[in-house]
């Protein structure tokens, strides 16, 4: 209970140098992120109430905020399981090519974003190599949402590998061992023992993965088709109505995104939290 | 070290089983390892491998 006291409000530290410490960082934040910030929402703020309400309630908006965070909230979450899966693998298990496909996860990174699109466009296109392979069935995976959430799923994947891995690294074989001494059979090792101390990384992972999907542009365009209140994101509505020299209808939508993501993100670190003081400092 | 400190209580076939205490199955680890390795071709390898393949496609000739 005294740790959810003092989190509340800490003490500064007895190390010297706290004022300015605290400038430095605020002077930071603010020149990148929130003064930024501040200005989209000025700018959206300039479209005037009818305007915004307008935007904001306009079928083709809400169509696309719903598939912009539905499919990032799906691509994370099958990035979190499969993320997970193959953060096991690499860490615990031996199979040839381990090495090679640890190096291959960050390649998502590296990738050009248009690049990865083209490419996802290619190979999921009903002609391609696995496109074609679904066609017969009548499933249609480019330039529908399937797309857009394969695109998100390749995007994210890094985020939670590179999250989970250090902490299953990290585990010491004798938790384990004593639970499997006290008597824990296997399964009942890994899900109370051994994956605890993993979900708040794997929860930072998928909060990552999540909000990087949300703002994805450059590979989700190229497989989406960007058929209106079908497949088309969020951030192509903005990008259209930049183009349109709109900049206070796109600013409107920015500042949607943004609200929605933060009350998510928030949501979530909220329950990181209560998981933090549930399974201790991890 | 505390493999050695323990007394000699457990019968050498139950010991066996303690040593792979950590471990799964091995049925189990090739399913996991399969669920990787299907995830991964689907989801990486298979665009990385389309770029090698389009690149080289055009490159040589050019």
């Amino acid at each position: 209970m005294t740790v959810a006291a003092s989190a509340r409000w800490r003490e500064p530290s007895i190390l010297p140098g706290f004022g300015i410490a605290l400038g430095v960082t605020l002077t930071a934040l603010s020149l990148v992120v929130l003064i930024p910030l501040a200005a989209l929402f000025l700018k959206a703020a300039s479209a005037g109430p009818a305007d915004i309400w307008a935007i904001a309630t306009s079928p083709r908006t809400l169509a696309a905020l719903r598939l912009s965070f539905l499919g990032a909230l799906f691509a994370a979450a099958v990035n979190a399981v499969f993320g997970l899966i193959l953060a096991w693998v690499l860490v615990r298990y031996e199979c040839p090519g381990r090495r090679l496909i640890d190096a291959a996860v960050d390649l998502p990174f590296a990738l050009p974003t248009a690049v990865a699109g083209i490419a996802l466009a290619a190979i999921y296109a009903p002609n391609g190599w696995v496109g074609s392979l679904l066609a017969p069935y009548d499933i249609k995976i480019a330039y529908t949402p399937l797309g857009v959430m394969v695109a998100l799923i390749f995007i994210g994947l890094p985020f939670v590998v590179r999250t989970v891995q250090p902490v299953l690294e990290q585990m010491q074989a004798e938790i384990e061992e004593a639970a499997a001494l006290l008597g824990a059979g296997r399964w009942r090792t890994i899900f109370r023992v051994v994956l605890p101390p993993v979900y708040p990384a794997l929860l930072t992972g998928f909060v990552l993965a999540f909000a990087r999907a949300v703002g994805e542009y450059g590979s989700v365009i190229f497989i989406a088709g960007n058929v209106p209140m079908v497949s088309e994101i969020a951030p192509l509505l903005i990008v259209i109505r930049l183009e349109q020299f709109d900049y206070a209808g796109a600013a409107v939508v920015a500042t949607l995104m943004l609200l929605i993501a933060f009350a998510l993100i928030l949501a979530v670190n909220l329950i990181q939290a209560r998981a933090r003081r549930r399974f201790g400092d991890v | 070290m505390s493999d050695v400190a323990l007394p000699l209580a457990v019968s050498p076939a139950s010991s066996r089983r303690a040593a792979r205490v950590r471990g799964e199955p091995v049925a189990v680890q090739a399913v996991l390892i399969a669920i990787s390795l299907a995830f991964l071709t689907l989801f990486l390898l298979l665009p990385l491998v389309s770029v090698f393949v389009e690149a080289g496609a055009r490159g040589w000739a050019a």
